[in-house]
Parts: C-alpha cells; sequence; structure tokens
C-alpha cells in the first residue's frame, strides 16, 4: 500500500504539471466580468486629452471622461456633466449648472472650479494641442467661478454652439479635468497617471498593448455590469475577429467584410452612428494651374462616372447610402437636406469631357491615403481609377501615408504637385457644420482649400448669433459646393463597427467626431 | 583574444556612432511629426510652437548635437508621440522580442539540424529531396499567410491555442511556429549545411576518420557537423539582428508586443526618438551578436586565430 501511494507520489509532479498546462493552455479561460475589447489602434495613446487631436485616443482613453454635455444619436443636446446651460441673447456669456454628486476617481468632487482649470489652463494652455484647443482659447475671454457649482463662462465674440462643443460629438474639450490633482501632480505625471469622472479608473498601461480600467461602481450615471475593463491592442483585424471567435475577446472592432461571416457565427453589433464621408479631394480647382478640373464640366464628369450605389453595396456591403455632399452628416448643423447625390451617367460623362475640350480624357493622380480609421482608401481608390478609365480619364493611383501627405496639402499655396489632381479621404463630420466649410472648404482658412466661393458664407457664420444661422449660412454655402461640383463625394457609410458576444448583451455606441468608441459603461452583462 | 575583442568593441562603437547619424539624418527626410500629430486645423502658430517644443526648429547639427550628448549619457530622449522615455519603451518591448526570436529559432534549429545533416548525407534520395523541399515550402509560404492560417486552425478550429496577444507560453506558440517554419531561418540553415556538410565530408581529414574506423555516426555528428557549422553561425548570427527588428509582420498578426512593431508605429507617427532607438538598439544587437559569432569560431575551427 505504501509502496502504492509512493508510486502515485512519484506521478503527481507530472499531474500537476498537466493541470497546470491544460490551465495555461486554454485560450477561452478568462476572469468572470472581465469585458475585453479589441481596438485596431490606440491613436496618439496619450491619457492627456489636451494633447491628443486625434480622436483615435477616444477609444483607448476615452473610458476615463465624461463630457459636460452629450449629445444623441440625433444630434440632440442632453445633460451630461452640466445639469443645464443657458446663453446671454448675444450668445457672449453661457452659464453652466453642474451635477453636484460628481466625483473625480481619486475621490474629489468635481466643481466648478474644475471646469475654470479645465477652460482656461487645461485646453486653453499654449502646450494645448487637441484640435479645437485653440478655437477655445481664442474664443474664450473668461471663466467665473459663480458658486461651487455654476460656472459663467464669458465670451470674445458670441459663440452661439458653446454647448454643442462642449459635448461628447466633436472632440475632447467637454472633458472636466481634475484642478487639485494635475497642479499637484503635474501634467506629464497626469499624462501617465490619469483620473477622470467616467465610469471606468485607471489601473495600468503598456504602451502599444493594453490599457485596464477598473469599473466605478457608485458612478452617477452609470453603473458597469463588468468589473474590469482591458481595451486591447490587436491591430490584424483577421486576429481580431480570430479572438472574438475564440473568446478571447468581448468585443472587437471588426470591417464590413468580416461581418457576414460573424453574423452567421451569431455575434451581433454596435454600429457608429455617425457616418464616415468618404470622399475624392480635387485639389486647387480654382488655381490657375488647375488643369482639367479647373473646368465645372470636368468636375461634373469625374462625378457622373462613379456609381455610387454599386459602391455602397459591393464595397461597403450596404452599411451606408451614397452621398450629395462631405463632411456633414445629418446631425450636423447646417447639413444641407434634400440634396440628391449625382447620378451615374457614364455616356454623359464623356460628353462633357468632349466639350470641355478633352474627347481623348487626361492623366490624373489619386493619392490613396488612409484617414479617419478607414480601412478601404485602397479599394475604393481602385474603383474609383476604374470608373474614371471607362471615361478616358487615365488615373495614376499614389499610394502614401498622412504624414508624408499632409505636409503637401497644407502648404501654402498648395504644392505644385498636389494641384489638379486628387485624393481619397475619410472623416467624420462635425457636429457643427460651419466647422466642416471652414476645414475643408474654404481658401481663406488655407487648409483644404477645396472651394474658393465660399468663404463670405462660411466668415458670415463666425459673426452668426444663433444656432438656426450658422445652419442655414452653412447649408447655403454646401448647395454653392454641390452645384460646383467642387470634388466627389462618394458615400456616407457606416466604416466602423464593432461585434460582439460571449458575455456581453448589448452595447451602446455614443455618436464622437472621427474615431468613435463604444460606450462601455453601458455594456449589459449576459 | 582580449585584443581583438577589445579593438571589435571600439569598431562597434565608431560603427554605431556612423549609424547614429545616418538614421538621424534620413528620419528626418519621410516627413515631420508634426504633420502627425496637429490637428489639421493647426494654425501656423501651433506649428511653430510644437516645432520649438520638440527642438526641430534648431539646426539639423545642433539637433544631433543635442542627440549624441543625451546618448553619451544613455538617454535616448522621450517618445513624441507617447511622451514616455524611449529606453523605458525599449526596455519594455525587448524582451518580448527576444522571447519570440529565441524560440522561434530554436524551433527553426531543432527541425533545421537533422533536415540538413540528413540531406547531406543521404544526397541525392528521396530525403535529400523531402529535406529541401521543407526549406523551399519554408521560404515560400508568406508569414502574413502562415500565421493567418494556423491562427484558423489551432485557435478558431481546434481551439487549441489562444489567437495572439502576450499572455501564457501558450501565447507564444503560433507565433513562434510562423517565424520558426516560415521565416527565412529554417530554409537557410538547411540549405547552408547541407551544401557545407557535403563539402566537409568530401575532405581529406573525414575520409582518414573513415579508414581509421571511426563509426559513422561519429564521423557525420561529431566531426563533420562541427566543421559544417562555421558558416551556419554566421548566417544565424547575422539572421538574429534583423528578426529582432525584422518579425514587423508575425508582431502584427499575432498582436505581439515587440520591438518590430514599436519601430512600425514610430515610423507611421515620425516619432524621430523612439526610429532612432530602435534602429541603435538593433545595430547594437547585431554588431553585439556577429562578434560572439566571431569568438565562436575559434571554438569551431582552432585553426582560427585573433590577431
Amino acid at each position: 500500500m505504501t509502496k502504492q501511494i509512493k508510486g502515485s507520489i512519484r506521478f503527481l509532479p507530472v499531474v500537476l504539471l498537466l493541470i497546470v498546462a491544460i490551465g495555461l493552455i486554454n485560450p477561452t479561460s478568462s476572469v468572470a466580468k472581465n469585458l475585453r475589447y479589441a481596438v485596431q489602434s490606440f491613436g496618439a495613446e496619450t491619457f492627456d486629452p489636451t494633447l491628443t487631436s486625434v480622436t483615435t485616443g477616444l477609444g483607448f482613453a476615452g473610458p476615463l471622461w465624461d463630457w459636460l454635455t452629450t449629445v444623441d444619436v440625433k444630434g440632440n443636446l442632453s445633460p451630461g456633466l452640466a445639469t443645464s446651460w443657458k446663453s446671454s441673447p448675444d450668445a457672449k456669456t453661457w452659464t453652466l449648472k453642474l451635477r453636484q454628486d460628481v466625483k473625480f476617481h481619486d475621490g474629489s468632487p468635481m466643481t466648478a472650479e474644475d471646469v475654470k482649470f479645465t477652460l482656461q489652463d487645461g485646453f486653453g494652455r499654449k502646450k494645448a494641442k487637441s484640435s479645437r484647443s485653440k478655437q477655445f482659447r481664442k474664443k474664450i475671454k473668461d471663466v467665473e467661478v459663480v458658486d461651487r457649482y455654476t460656472v459663467k463662462v464669458i465670451m470674445q465674440k458670441a459663440w452661439p454652439t458653446f454647448a454643442h462643443d462642449v459635448s461628447n460629438q466633436p472632440g475632447t474639450e467637454g472633458i472636466v479635468l481634475p484642478k487639485k490633482y494635475i497642479e499637484k501632480v503635474g501634467w506629464q505625471v497626469y499624462g501617465r497617471n490619469p483620473i477622470g469622472t467616467g465610469a471606468f479608473k485607471f489601473l495600468r498601461h503598456e504602451t502599444g498593448n493594453i490599457v485596464e480600467y477598473t469599473a466605478v461602481k457608485d458612478h452617477w450615471r452609470y453603473k458597469p455590469q463588468f468589473d474590469k475593463l482591458q481595451v486591447m491592442l490587436v491591430p490584424e483585424a483577421a486576429t481580431r475577429v480570430a479572438m472574438l471567435r475564440t473568446g478571447q475577446v468581448d468585443i472587437a472592432g471588426v470591417s464590413l467584410d468580416d461581418a457576414p461571416g460573424l453574423a452567421k457565427k451569431g455575434f451581433k453589433f454596435a454600429r457608429d452612428p455617425q457616418a464616415s464621408s468618404v470622399r475624392i479631394h480635387l485639389y486647387g480647382t480654382y488655381y490657375k494651374k488647375a488643369g482639367p478640373i479647373g473646368k465645372l464640366d470636368v468636375r461634373k464628369a469625374l462625378n457622373l462616372a462613379i456609381n455610387r450605389d454599386e459602391l455602397v453595396q459591393t464595397l461597403f456591403r450596404g452599411a451606408g447610402k451614397p452621398a450629395a455632399v462631405f463632411p456633414v452628416s445629418e446631425l450636423s448643423i447646417g447639413y444641407p437636406k434634400g440634396l440628391k447625390p449625382y447620378p451615374f451617367d457614364p455616356a454623359e460623362a464623356r460628353k462633357l469631357l468632349a466639350k470641355a475640350g478633352y474627347p481623348n480624357g487626361f492623366k490624373i493622380k489619386l493619392f490613396s491615403v488612409p484617414t479617419g480609421g478607414f480601412t478601404l482608401h485602397q479599394q475604393v481608390s481602385e474603383a474609383v481609377a476604374g470608373y474614371w478609365e471607362a471615361i478616358g480619364v487615365k488615373t495614376d493611383i499614389v499610394p502614401t501615408d498622412i504624414g508624408a501627405f499632409r505636409p503637401l496639402y497644407i502648404k501654402r499655396p498648395q504644392a505644385p504637385q498636389l494641384v489638379g489632381q486628387a485624393s481619397i479621404f475619410a472623416t467624420t463630420g462635425r457636429l457643427n457644420g460651419a466647422s466642416s466649410l471652414g476645414i475643408w472648404w474654404t481658401k481663406s482658412r488655407k487648409i483644404l482649400q477645396l472651394a474658393e466661393n465660399v468663404d463670405d458664407l462660411y466668415a458670415a457664420t463666425q459673426k452668426a448669433g444663433t444656432v438656426k444661422e450658422i445652419a442655414d449660412l452653412t447649408e447655403k454655402a454646401f448647395r454653392i459646393i454641390y452645384s460646383d461640383y467642387r470634388s466627389i463625394p462618394i458615400a456616407d457609410v457606416a466604416g466602423i463597427l464593432w461585434a460582439y458576444g460571449n458575455q456581453v448583451g448589448g452595447i451602446t455606441v455614443a455618436p464622437h467626431r472621427g474615431y468613435v468608441t463604444p460606450s462601455f459603461a453601458t455594456a449589459v452583462l449576459k | 583574444m582580449q585584443r581583438f575583442i577589445a579593438g571589435r568593441l571600439v569598431q562597434t562603437i565608431v560603427t554605431l556612432f556612423v549609424i547614429s547619424a545616418l538614421v538621424f539624418g534620413l528620419v528626418r527626410l519621410t516627413g515631420s511629426p508634426i504633420d502627425v500629430m496637429l490637428p489639421i486645423e493647426a494654425s501656423p502658430e501651433m506649428r511653430a510652437d510644437l516645432t520649438r517644443e520638440l527642438g526641430l526648429d534648431q539646426p539639423l547639427y545642433v539637433q544631433y548635437f543635442v542627440f549624441v550628448q543625451k546618448l553619451a549619457q544613455a538617454d535616448l530622449g522621450m517618445s513624441i508621440r507617447t511622451k514616455k522615455p524611449v529606453t523605458e519603451l525599449l526596455m519594455q518591448r525587448l524582451p518580448n522580442s527576444l522571447q519570440l526570436v529565441g524560440i522561434s529559432m530554436l524551433i527553426s534549429l531543432l527541425i533545421a539540424f537533422p533536415l540538413g545533416v540528413i540531406a547531406a548525407t543521404l544526397r541525392g534520395g528521396i530525403w535529400d529531396a523531402l529535406a529541401r523541399g521543407v526549406a523551399l515550402f519554408g521560404q515560400s509560404i508568406p508569414t502574413f499567410w502562415a500565421g493567418i492560417v494556423l491562427i484558423y486552425i489551432f485557435a478558431i478550429q481546434l481551439g487549441l491555442l489562444p489567437a495572439g496577444r502576450q499572455g501564457t507560453f501558450a501565447n507564444l506558440i503560433l507565433p513562434a511556429l510562423t517565424l520558426g517554419l516560415f521565416g527565412f531561418m529554417l530554409a537557410g540553415v538547411v540549405r547552408l549545411l547541407r551544401d557545407s556538410m557535403i563539402e566537409v565530408l568530401d575532405s581529406e581529414f573525414v575520409k582518414f576518420a573513415r579508414i581509421k574506423g571511426v563509426s559513422e555516426t561519429i564521423v557525420v555528428w561529431k566531426h563533420a557537423l562541427k566543421n559544417a557549422l562555421i558558416p551556419v553561425v554566421t548566417f544565424v548570427g547575422f539572421y538574429f539582428g534583423i528578426l529582432i527588428s525584422g518579425t514587423v509582420v508575425v508582431e502584427t498578426v499575432f498582436a505581439w508586443p515587440g520591438i518590430g512593431r514599436l519601430a512600425y508605429e514610430a515610423v507611421q507617427w515620425r516619432d524621430y526618438p523612439v526610429i532612432q532607438g530602435v534602429v541603435l538598439l538593433v545595430s547594437a544587437i547585431t554588431l553585439l551578436t556577429n562578434l560572439v559569432v566571431d569568438i565562436l569560431y575559434g571554438y569551431l575551427d582552432p585553426r582560427i586565430r585573433y590577431g
């Protein structure tokens, strides 16, 4: 008996090793109530919202924060950290009432002092590089703390869309940062050990790999059903899908191509409520040296050559619709309702080219550049080149990246190698359509400079006293751009979607500009 | 020997210095981080501010002088993108790369050695054809595709292994297999070893050993193999350095946080300090590996003397 026991004991280490090995090797083993999310990019990978202009960062650091106001999928404003907001009749002073039960992750209460600090010393500081920090710095004259939970923001000039501009949709500037904590530890430490008012508290971060959060159980707004949130960087789409299918993650950003296969396996999807504007830019159309695209008939021909319905049904798998303008979405202020996408008429396109003096077509370069998290840039470029070749326009696709391409289009005047050429682009429209107008279309702001004849209207939007006035002026400008065929809208595409399964019963996606992120706090435990 | 090592170390430092100058200049030709980091609507003032903040407004020679000055203190600067010290980022990633490359090399060598020797000893036969076929197959299949196929089989269909990411040892198996079987290491070693062995097996000392009645196993596995290893060791040493930063495809497919992906991300963001750091680290590893290889020559062939 003793011998038998001794014999058995000899095998015990082997058995133990086997058990450990099986435990290690089992890919589906996971800690209960963890929400694991596989994301394609971490963006700038910083937790300091004043330093990130690229909102990809929201997938990475978004769970930390709340915004002063909230925009729903229809563009309606609702309370966030601010319970109410009121503008003076001249829209030069805004009074915000704050919630009184909001705490930062270190337990300190959020007060009006924090809002003042965020607007003046956060996004207002010279080092701030978020997309609208310059606008905030220039427009905000002063921030007064009226009482512990009331703040008055005094503007240099009328700012009727201020309440929209501090919402979750346009960017990071509506986040409230912890004054005392940042003053104590400094911005650099804050960037590594951040705290916020969001439903998830920072736990740890490994650059280029993973960021982990723990749920704030007594959050003022949400009751997260998961204890821990793990956001993992998985750049390859096929691997994200495999990890989802094998239960290694619960949510994954997936492409339109992967969606049908995952749907068959029973996975559900959360969609970006705000579509991405996929389009072709025509550069320098009003320059003397613009070449063929300087002529309206040529621009019209290039537009009529494209079968937008076909692209939506094939490349975009029906997850979108042909677009008439860009980059404004239906929830943008000033979205020109009722405009029909240009029809597909290659015969007419050929006639227009002949009429413009190019019966045998011409040559054009089409820069293929990945933007806005849109991954089908190369396929769209090839499809567009095909349509243009069919009407005789020889298209040379030039693959590039944003780092090499941006210096060309922001050059003043625009780089000669770009004038008269085209590029693909995809971004989400801003909540304030006038902002999109200024950035992409105006000549005076000299950023994209896609049109010359909308500057006065844009300038008027900057002096407008009401949201309606801004909306009317913006809409008018977009109609001019449309009738001038200034560039080539392709489609509004729900380019970003998330598949989920396993432990998740449902999830809501809030609209954000650019790269959106699921609102993890709304994830339901199955 | 000591003089040889000291001399090679000095050579290594000089080479690193030249590489640092080259990479410093070349990386700046590919574009500026200002264009990637700032929002599209950034004003010229914002661009100027950031340029100043990053020290990119200084003449190139001043920037290089500052870089070298910091380098002398083992400070590779701060990442422009993540605002973290480059050394910290490299030290976080290097063990992951070493782990992946180490295991994949082990897999390659464990398969390549028997295959190479068998192919040489049974040259012209079916085993030779098979060994060369395995080498050709491994070389012909792109690692990207092989990785996806392995994920499909072992993670999705069989559910035996995780599809990606770092974690337990199980997470390392598929990326290491992909790199070990479908990288160039396996194919390269099989071919080199086969050719080198054929040459050595035809040499006089091997014939002499056989005449003396030494068993064929000892002749092949002890005398011939040791002498045939020199080109293989050179190749493996050289390839090790390449693999440390050259596994970006496998690292991307398996979401493995190694040096390759760090370099790739840094290039995308024009994160100069990180690119410089990665290049210097990989160069240093390659140069030091070559030094180790040179020292190994002496062991493998005692006729080699170090002047």
